[in-house]
């Protein structure tokens, strides 16, 4: 059958669509990209888009590499991912194990209590008198132990646990497997695309959160590193970026600092993003499944 | 009926302790006795019993810039030798100060000492008292805190500002020891620029008016007046609005409280605002500047005026300026005013005591220590120390005065003075201390000229003094102004970016009365008559 | 009989026990979490019927019933939070809701993988930046000296911050929610209209319907209880506009129409000292919240047989 003319004209119609709105998504990535490579007075002085850098001159980057701040926020947020995910992936596992379990008495009121907190909580200052009484304020841990699980991501991981063929876990009981041993041994292994979903969410939450900081860390040493972007971007203040250096020289290069800055907050997550799409439309898809 | 009637009751009862207390002092007249038992007591330095105390203080950012933590200054090094009491500093994050004070009391887990503007707190001290928050210390100055005692009683006026009307110490308070030192900020012009167009300083709103078109459109400045904090502050602090006999906020009018937004007065001022608004004479992103911003435009003459302090603003961008473009220069003109030759009403202008100090913690374990800590830097030593330093490093005497060494005034790391300062003391700042006039021996000429154009005001004559509502009506008080302040700041700057017609200036004023303002300044107007009565 | 039936539900739970003590033990760690992060300060909320006196703690700080909650409805700033909540999580519904489904619908009828993969792999990747600097380049851009403002200007119009002006904030908020979450939004689609069985499009065409008609009677058809169950989840969540993004793009000259629920609880309970009338606010929202989600689910569970649980 052929394609009639009208077909034809949508499929036109339909890819330029597309292509724009690609390009819309795309362009503000694009544009700091620019932005951060260019040279600080010619970027000043120039008006409207930006489609290569205006000048080119790394000085900014230099001085966002050199900056205490900066350096210091990226290691705390590298401690955090690394040691929140860990954690993130055993309570979770755990959790959705127990769940995928069948004929266990309470365990559909187990479900119950824990969805119920993802429509119902407790309220921003409970939420801060509970964290402060277990004197996890000012630390890491604070960053790390109040998000242990997101019950988002619980209800996916006992999703793809249920749909574990039941022979499996049959045959080791009767090898005399511990559940501890079928879950490390045998899901988990088994279900790795959810376990790389899993990493990927976990991961570029913890990257990406500032709020929980703002309310715990009061140590700036300890702020991680979107908290130092809040500073630079949102409230507009450099200062944090021009410590110690002759400030009205470097007040221009604060213009694309800004830039630079985002960059190389962003830029670890841009770069894996490509390979490990693949898996989280997979971790969607088993969660859409659901339904 | 009834509460007039305990109001009255307390009233006489509170007149009776003060009577009582100052009967005692009196009585006890041979002063020089007293003073020697203080003394004994008093010269217990170092205090025994290796006492650890925590302290939460914001770190000044003149400190910060050196100092991750006030405990690794010379001055606290010096301080702990001198004391025997080791502290542990706990600062909030620099700009969330309100927000983690807020967190910190909400938690229940508080430090030995606090510093804060009590008065601040929901309820005034005496709430902070009954919430067993801080501890009164009206026993413990006596016994432990000689010194501070005995300032107080040598300056009644003081002594009024730091109580409550239940006649209650409250904190270690941070006292300015000089009429001088009481003005340190007003509008701030480009000297040079003036110069160059043959304009003279400006003192009236038309002068003014004149002064920044010529700026705009002669030196090409974008933005021309740059307000250097927030507009609500600046205008407290009686810039423009001062010129039309109001000003932001409370103040007083022949002993009458007035509150300035609700006044006639305050549609002009806000249509002039207005009007230099739309010709871009005030900066229109003025809602939203930092001071970061404003230095920049300052300096790279996007604006040519301003108001700022004498320290973070005409101090800072003549020495940072001096180099970069030696015709630059800035100075403090005087607050504008309507009709030339008239006196300036209102300026900013601040009492010897601000209402910051370091309170005890109630559930403090060393509160007798805490106090005898707190009480050496108000001792003849304690204050050198807090004001000048220490004795051969950082100043020396000279003829009977202090005088600061290079290492402050000159420093070798090239260090700004204000950064020297704060690392061997705590008058660059504030503290548990009383400033002495002495330190003002680091201003430049362009500073000290300016401070003195700024002090020619009748600020003092309209200032409120620290003033406590009746415990009853603070919740309600706080809660109208909340409300208030709120929509009046909103208002203010709708009026002048002209988002609301300034003919909407009665409705506004309609919800202004609706929120419960004139309820407000009668209680304010109470709370006046009782510290009267003080 | 009601001994026989207590009997039988104690044998009951101890033989689970015997059987399952190990799994009971591989959820506790997760249970204690639940009870410590989420539960306790559920129970922390009744200072939302106290007046919180930190040095009293939680309990023993008076109760005053409804004090707080009757304060928030009469407060000037009830209505108007109410109204920006609602206004902003309405216009969100209204054009990021339908957003990522016509987006679904276009990649879908791409025939290129490439091209389609290329699509899905640009429109995702927002989703990721974080939320701090999204706003930072929302702040950025729409300053007077901003880009979009460049943009603009010589089409005339006066360059102005534009989050200042309180008529902005709604759209800026709105358009950046669907820059950052469209494509994101689309994958659950795709994979929805990827379980679609091929026969019924095949069946479709014998019929003589055009593409058209087949994405009327096929697909559409075919992801409906996927669109139904996320608009409940929607509707659950209409009170509740996430207040981080807020928090970072507003200021005081545009509370008008960017103020929420959830920052004035944000600003009254970090920043006034109202811990007990913030947590009664919060409490308000959280309970507001709960119902709707009830609600909306009862409802399609009438009409449509799809529901949530």
């Amino acid at each position: 059958m052929k394609p009639s003319i009208s077909r034809k004209g949508f499929i036109v119609a339909n890819v330029l669509i597309l292509s724009l709105l690609s390009l819309i998504t795309a362009y503000p990535i694009l544009y700091v990209l620019f932005a951060s490579l260019s040279n600080p007075a010619d970027f000043m002085a120039h008006q409207g888009l930006l489609l290569k850098p205006a000048g080119f001159s790394l000085e900014a980057y230099k001085l966002v590499l050199e900056n205490r701040m900066i350096t210091g926020g990226y290691l705390n947020t590298i401690i955090i991912v690394v040691s929140g995910v860990t954690i993130n992936l055993f309570m979770t596992s755990l959790g959705a194990y127990f769940l995928s379990c069948k004929d266990v008495l309470w365990r559909n009121t187990i479900m119950m209590i824990i969805v119920f907190t993802m429509f119902f909580s407790g309220g921003l200052v409970p939420y801060y008198l509970t964290v402060k009484s277990l004197h996890l304020d000012n630390t890491l841990l604070a960053l790390i132990i109040p998000t242990a699980v997101n019950t988002f991501n619980l209800i996916l991981m006992r999703t793809s646990f249920m749909n574990m063929p039941e022979e499996i876990v049959e045959s080791s009981t009767l090898d005399g497997a511990s559940h501890l041993t079928i879950l490390f041994k045998i899901f988990l292994p088994l279900s790795l695309p959810v376990v790389a979903v899993m990493v990927l969410f976990y991961g570029v939450g913890h990257w990406n959160a500032w709020f929980n900081a703002m309310l715990f860390i009061r140590d700036r040493d300890l702020y991680p590193l979107q908290l130092v972007l809040r500073d630079i971007l949102v409230q507009n203040n450099t200062e944090a970026m021009l410590v110690g250096s002759d400030s009205f020289d470097k007040g221009l290069v604060a213009e694309t600092i800004k830039y630079a800055v985002i960059i190389v907050a962003t830029i670890p997550i841009l770069t894996l993003y490509p390979f490990l799409q693949k898996y989280f439309v997979k971790g969607m898809m088993i969660g859409a499944l659901k339904g | 009926m009834r509460k007039r009637a305990k109001g009255i009751l307390l009233l006489t009862v509170a007149a009776m302790l003060v009577g009582a207390t100052a009967g005692c002092t009196k009585g006890n007249e041979p002063e020089g006795k007293q003073e020697s038992e203080n003394k004994t007591e008093g010269a217990a330095y170092p205090i025994s019993g290796d006492v650890k105390l925590t302290y939460w203080v914001p770190l000044n950012a003149n400190t910060s810039a050196t100092v991750k933590n006030l405990a690794e200054t010379e001055f606290a090094k010096e301080l702990k030798k001198r004391t025997g009491v080791e502290v542990e500093y706990i600062h909030p994050t620099a700009g969330r100060e309100a927000e983690q004070f807020n967190l910190m009391i909400a938690s229940g887990d508080l430090p030995d000492i606090i510093w804060y503007n009590w008065t601040q707190y929901p309820g005034g001290p005496e709430k902070a008292f009954s919430d067993g928050v801080i501890t009164k210390l009206n026993d413990l100055q006596l016994k432990q805190a000689p010194n501070l005692s005995k300032y107080l009683q040598a300056n009644p006026e003081i002594n009024r500002m730091v109580t409550t009307d239940e006649n209650s110490y409250y904190s270690f308070p941070f006292i300015r020891g000089d009429q001088s030192m009481l003005v340190s900020a007003g509008p701030v012009i480009r000297k040079d620029w003036l110069d160059d167009l043959g304009l003279q300083v400006p003192t009236t709103m038309d002068e003014w008016h004149t002064v920044l078109t010529a700026f705009k459109e002669k030196k090409g400045a974008e933005a021309p007046f740059s307000p250097y904090w927030n507009i609500q502050s600046v205008l407290s602090w009686g810039t423009f609005i001062g010129a039309y006999g109001i000003t932001k906020g409370f103040y007083l009018d022949e002993g009458k409280v007035k509150y300035g937004p609700i006044e006639p007065a305050y549609k002009e001022f806000i249509t002039t605002m207005n009007q230099w608004f739309s010709e871009k004479l005030l900066d229109n992103n003025f809602a939203t500047l930092d001071t970061k911003t404003v230095d920049a435009n300052i300096m790279n003459g996007k604006s040519g005026a301003t108001v700022a302090s004498a320290a973070s603003g005409v101090a800072k961008w003549t020495s940072a300026m001096k180099e970069k473009d030696p015709k630059f220069q800035v100075m403090g003109t005087p607050y504008p005013v309507l009709k030339k030759g008239d006196h300036p009403q209102f300026g900013q202008y601040s009492l010897p005591y601000t209402a910051f100090g370091a309170a005890i913690a109630a559930n403090s374990k060393h509160k007798e220590a805490a106090a005898k800590f707190l009480d050496y830097l108000y001792s003849e030593e304690g204050m050198r120390l807090a004001n000048f330093g220490i004795e051969g490093i950082s100043y020396t005497m000279d003829n009977g005065k202090p005088v600061f060494t290079d290492l402050i005034l000159n420093n070798p790391n090239k260090l700004p003075i204000s950064q020297a300062m704060a690392q061997y003391t705590l008058s660059h700042d504030m503290g548990p201390f009383i400033q002495n006039p002495g330190v003002m021996q680091t201003m430049l000429p362009a500073q000290a000229e300016a401070v003195k154009v700024w002090a020619d005001t009748d600020a003092d004559k309209h200032f409120l003094p620290p003033i406590f509502v009746a415990e009853e009506h603070q919740g309600e008080l706080a809660k109208i102004m909340n409300e208030v302040t709120t929509y009046e700041n909103e208002m203010l700057l709708k009026f002048i970016m002209g988002t609301e017609p300034i003919s909407n200036f009665d409705n506004y004023v309609q919800q202004m009365k609706k929120l419960g303002i004139e309820k407000a300044i009668s209680m304010q107007q109470a709370a006046l008559e009782r510290y009267n009565n003080r | 009989m009601s001994v026989h039936v207590r009997e039988t539900m104690r044998s009951k739970v101890r033989k689970d026990w015997l059987k399952n003590y190990s799994l009971y033990l591989i959820v506790l760690p997760v249970l204690l979490y639940y009870i410590i992060f989420h539960y306790l300060p559920i129970y922390g909320a009744i200072i939302a019927f106290k007046d919180y006196v930190p040095t009293k703690g939680i309990w023993g700080s008076p109760w005053v019933g409804l004090k707080h909650f009757q304060e928030f409805f009469d407060s000037y700033y009830f209505w108007r939070i109410l109204k920006n909540t609602l206004v902003i999580s309405l216009t969100s519904l209204v054009f990021g809701f339908p957003a990522p489904i016509i987006l679904a619908l276009l990649i879908n009828e791409v025939k290129s993988r490439f091209f389609s993969r290329f699509v899905q792999t640009v429109t995702y990747m927002p989703h990721f930046i974080s939320l701090v600097v999204v706003c930072g380049l929302i702040i950025d851009f729409t300053r007077d000296t901003g880009i979009v403002n460049s943009i603009i200007g010589p089409f005339g119009g006066d360059k102005v911050t534009m989050l200042n002006n309180p008529d902005y904030f709604v759209p800026i908020y709105v358009s950046s929610e669907i820059w950052q979450e469209i494509g994101w939004g689309s994958i659950i689609y795709l994979a929805a209209m990827g379980s679609i069985d091929p026969r019924q499009y095949e069946a479709a065409t014998i019929d003589g319907a055009g593409r058209w008609k087949q994405t009327l009677h096929v697909t559409l058809p075919g992801i409906a209880s996927t669109i139904i169950i996320l608009l409940i989840l929607k509707i659950g969540g209409i009170l509740s506009v996430g207040y981080e993004k807020i928090i970072l793009l507003y200021n005081p000259a545009i509370y008008e129409s960017s103020d929420v629920i959830s920052t004035y609880v944000f600003r009254k309970g970090l920043q006034e000292f109202g811990w007990s009338f913030s947590s009664a606010v919060g409490l308000f929202n959280s309970v507001i919240n709960f119902t709707l989600l009830v609600g909306a689910n009862w409802l399609s569970k009438k009409i449509n047989q799809s529901s949530l649980w």
